[in-house]
């Protein structure tokens, strides 16, 4: 299994619209996925359905509830299971030690483990401090969604050496790579910070998919469904998820790691 | 004119530093509780020299201990494990049988009758020389041939468990299972000794305050293979 946070220091890049569009993408390539929100803003949970708001989630787990069938919903595609933020601000008043995230961060993931799922993506609130640290901390992998436009993107050297920071305090989170969002076609400042970012990093820490501003994403926000599902033949731009899934599958390893647990045994094994 | 203000030099050194394989796992990854250094050195296959009092290993037998029980205690507050008594605990409760050798058996005399009555004959000929212990025989569905006591349901309860596991192991197909010893709820002693007879299998079951020594064992199983084979 591996763990997959998203990260970024700047609000609003397209966080949650990737998770759940990534999540599906995955789930419908064959994997047993599970999306995780842990922005206590429950962006997730409100994005596919009215009734998560009252729904237990990742905070309750936090704050020590055990029964994992609880508090994880099941989707319409067998594959792809979703843990909302839960009660946040109950138990922020019930409040959890913070020593103890880490563990219980560790404690879920096993879990979903032990339930035979092959990739967790999680959601975090914007700013890579507090909870976000230490989920990024918990994965193995990093996708960071940057914005392209100038002030976005002025912040990855900030965002790098946040990470860098992580490595060094012992986290084994492996950068998955920088994934461009909201590119808009029709401008030449957006482009160009595309093209400048490109120049500048090496070509394994970019995506090679963008993710363009398309009103698809707000039409499929409102319905409560991820692109694929926003109509009953698939927009293209849906397929923007599957590359993404695709290029996540090489580059986290998630092919090799099937095709090891699935190879045959050798005679003489 | 640059619209991202970045140091190229400075990112792509930061970059770099990124791309090294962490020295660490993510957290969710188990690392394996590296053995005591004595555990991992090869055993010598002969010993060819004299054999000496090794070095006590308490320090790092104490130290890989109680790494262990960490884990263990954070797989029980994780929910992934039951709570049950420590291993420690368990392993003090295991019982050493205490061993009593019975009257030599007589001779068995050659038995004729219908199949109850060679049971019959069979079993009086084991009880005399059992003297304190008790004898059933069961047959492979669980129906009690011969015996009674008020442990017979315990008895039959633990053959038929017994018999349900021994028959999804795949020797089962080729071979008699070997006897069972347990020490029942009851603090009795209980041996199975399984008999594949003309009839099918048969089970003798014994219990007493003390265990049966295995000597006496082949006996038993060739008295009862013997009775059974007798023309009724």
């Amino acid at each position: 299994m591996i763990a997959i946070a998203t990260a970024s220091q700047k609000g609003g890049v397209g966080k949650t619209t990737l998770c759940i569009n990534l999540a599906y993408s995955l789930a419908r390539r064959g994997w047993t996925t599970l999306l995780v929100d842990t922005d206590p803003q429950g962006g997730v949970g409100l994005s596919l359905a009215r009734s998560t708001r009252s729904k237990l989630g990742f905070y309750d787990f936090l704050s020590g509830e055990r029964d994992f069938n609880k508090l994880v919903l099941p989707t319409r595609l067998p594959e792809l299971q979703v843990l909302p933020c839960g009660q946040y601000d109950a138990c922020a008043r019930r409040g959890w030690p913070a020593k103890e995230v880490p563990a219980r961060l560790a404690d879920l993931l096993r879990t979903a483990e032990l339930r035979g799922v092959d990739c967790v993506i999680m959601d975090t609130a914007a700013g890579l401090n507090g909870m976000s640290e230490s989920v990024v901390k918990a994965c193995d992998y990093v996708i960071l969604p940057q914005q392209a436009e100038p002030l976005a993107v002025r912040s990855v050297p900030h965002m790098l050496e946040t990470l860098s920071r992580f490595r060094a305090e012992g986290a084994g989170v492996k950068v998955a790579g920088i994934l461009m969002t909201m590119v808009m076609a029709d401008s030449a400042i957006s482009q160009k910070v595309v093209a400048e970012l490109r120049a500048m990093l090496p070509a394994d820490l970019m995506f090679e998919q963008n993710v363009p501003r398309l009103s698809s994403f707000l039409e499929a926000s409102a319905m409560g469904v991820p692109v694929a599902l926003l109509k009953k033949n698939p927009p293209p731009e849906a397929l923007i998820f599957d590359q993404i899934a695709a290029e996540i599958e090489q580059r986290a390893g998630l092919v090799q790691e099937r095709e090891a647990s699935q190879s045959h045994a050798s005679l003489l094994d | 004119m640059q619209v991202s203000w970045i140091d190229a030099q400075q990112v792509n050194a930061l970059a770099e530093s990124l791309r090294l394989e962490p020295t660490v796992k993510a957290s969710h990854e188990v690392a394996a509780p590296s053995m005591p250094a004595s555990m991992n050195e090869p055993e010598p296959f002969t010993a060819d020299e004299p054999v000496h009092e090794s070095a006590p290993v308490e320090t790092p037998m104490l130290d890989f201990r109680s790494r262990l029980q960490a884990i263990r205690e954070r797989a029980i507050r994780a929910g992934l494990m039951p709570s049950h008594q420590p291993i420690s605990e368990v392993v003090d409760k295991v019982v050493v049988p205490e061993v009593v050798m019975p009257k030599s058996l007589p001779p068995l005399e050659a038995m004729a009758g219908s199949v109850s009555e060679r049971i019959d004959a069979f079993a009086k000929w084991a009880q005399s020389a059992l003297d304190q212990s008790e004898l059933f025989v069961v047959g492979d569905q669980g129906d009690l041939l011969w015996g009674q006591s008020a442990h017979s349901g315990l008895v039959l309860s633990a053959i038929m468990a017994w018999g349900a596991t021994s028959r999804m192991s795949a020797l089962s197909a080729c071979e008699t299972p070997s006897p069972l010893r347990r020490v029942l709820a009851t603090g009795s002693h209980l041996i199975v000794i399984p008999c594949a007879t003309r009839l099918g299998v048969m089970h003798i079951a014994i219990t007493g305050t003390v265990s049966l020594p295995d000597m006496h064992l082949p006996a038993l199983r060739q008295a009862l293979i013997a009775a059974m084979d007798a023309e009724g």
